[in-house]
């Protein structure tokens, strides 16, 4: 069990989503940053859709009740455990009664904490994350609070080859960064794929759409990020009927100004939609803070579909190897 | 840009693994050249003065990998020379494909001495930094 004993709002239990209740408007949530926690549940050997905890606000304090182990992944927020720092993407051993402290991270917007076993909250349509919009799954429905108990689920424990436990690969350094002509090395490069709508927008639209920075305004959060950049506009602007949307749809609303839905995005939207963000660089803008520059990079299915390769291979590998850094203790 | 930047990086990184001192590649217009800077190979000698007094305690390699100096999320290097570090503190890091394992202070005091430069192939128990334990 955890003791959350300090917390801000918006931190949440989140696991990798809830699929197959869209058609009756129940978005999937789950972690934004998808990869962090399946590479951090992929270290610990746990399932990589067990649950862990998203940290979206700082500072935290965490107390643990039981011997276990934890990996913590995303953002690096200066984590330390009983005053010891502990590195970014790292899996260590903890012991009961020890404090786990996170601070701002300095870069990327989250942190991911996942424990042995997985955050043991009831499964609801098929998920422990949080929906926050209507109230159910996680704990309780809602966000963490200051004295809140998570329970933990069993799992053999681990034995770690040193006792300070090892470090994961970040997929900053592990994956290869994205290219794109115009981008400076502080633009976030997203691959995109076209969407239904994207031949009504006129030339200059598309064109700036591919070329010109963007940047995440203020108003973003984990329904959608709004973007702010040139003006885009559509040769015919009629009014479309709504349809069913899905997370990394690039909308366009009216005033031109972009907005990328999320993980507690809308099921349905009636905008039209430009572009969607390939699955595979999600984590990418998930990490991606306010104030931040995006630039877009129109790919094929085809490489959407290598992408997503690339990042199973890579969970692939942390599992594998991080199998020499921990083995289970036979009962 | 920063596509041809993790490349040059990569490449820096097994120039200095396997001890190459220079290394120049030029094709049409693109030139690159890389000289190890010479202070680095002057250290070894101070080193090995500093390794003898008997006041100081070497920060060893827990196993056979490449030397990390800053974790890849990181500003800075994990540790710089004259850094008070506690016992048990993570100090720098030793990478095997994609697992880093940590390197720790076997005691509370200050770093005096980094012995290997980042990217460096390095054995099990080898002296990585020399340290001054703190007065008990």
């Amino acid at each position: 069990m955890i003791e959350v004993s300090q917390t801000p709002p918006l931190n949440t239990v989140q696991d990798l989503g809830r699929f197959g209740y869209r058609r009756y408007g129940i978005g999937s949530a789950g972690a934004m940053d998808r990869l962090a926690l399946a590479v951090g549940n992929c270290a610990l050997g746990n399932a990589s859709g067990a649950a862990g905890i998203e940290f979206q606000l700082f500072p935290v304090m965490l107390k643990f009740r039981v011997d276990t182990a934890i990996a913590i992944t995303g953002a690096d927020c200066a984590a330390t455990l009983d005053s010891l720092p502990v590195p970014p993407f790292w899996v260590t051993p903890v012991a009961a009664g020890q404090t786990l402290r996170l601070e701002a991270p300095k870069t990327g917007a989250r942190t991911y904490l996942c424990i042995a076993g997985g955050i043991d909250v009831p499964e609801i349509l098929g998920s422990r994350s949080t929906q926050m919009r209507d109230g159910f799954g996680g704990l309780s429905g809602r966000q963490l609070q200051p004295g809140d108990i998570l329970p933990t689920g069993s799992r053999p424990a681990l034995r770690f080859r040193d006792s300070f436990g090892f470090g994961i690969e970040p997929p900053d350094s592990a994956l290869p960064p994205n290219a794109h002509d115009w981008a400076t090395d502080s633009d976030i490069v997203l691959r995109v794929i076209a969407a239904a709508e994207h031949d009504q927008f006129d030339s200059a639209s598309i064109k700036a759409f591919r070329t010109t920075a963007w940047t995440i305004t203020p108003q973003s959060n984990r329904m959608g990020y709004r973007l702010a950049g040139t003006s885009l506009k559509r040769s015919d602007p009629t009014e479309m009927r709504s349809q069913a949307i899905v997370q990394g749809v690039v909308q366009v609303p009216p005033s031109g100004q972009p907005i990328v839905q999320l993980a507690d995005g809308n099921s349905a939207g009636g905008y039209p939609k430009l572009a969607y963000v390939i699955q595979a660089d999600l984590w990418r803008l998930a990490q991606a803070s306010p104030g931040r520059t995006l630039r877009f990079a129109l790919v094929s299915l085809d490489d959407a579909r290598r992408a997503r390769a690339e990042q199973a291979a890579y969970l692939k590998d942390v599992s594998r190897m991080s199998g020499y850094c921990r083995s289970q203790v036979q009962a | 840009m920063s596509a041809e930047l993790h490349t040059i990086a990569t490449l820096i990184d097994l120039l200095r693994a396997h001890n190459i001192t220079q290394f120049e590649f030029v094709s049409g217009s693109t030139q690159f050249k890389w000289t190890q800077n010479p202070a680095d190979q002057a250290d070894s000698a101070s080193t090995e003065r500093l390794a003898d007094d008997p006041r100081l305690t070497e920060v060893l390699s827990p196993g056979v990998g490449m030397f990390v100096a800053r974790h890849p999320l990181m500003p800075r290097e994990m540790t710089a020379i004259g850094d008070s570090r506690q016992r048990g503190e993570c100090v720098a890091l030793i990478k095997i494909g994609m697992i880093y394992r940590p390197v720790l202070a076997p005691c509370a005091g200050k770093i005096v001495k980094r012995t290997c430069r980042p990217g460096d192939l390095v054995d099990y128990n080898r002296p990585l930094f020399l340290m001054q334990p703190n007065a008990a």
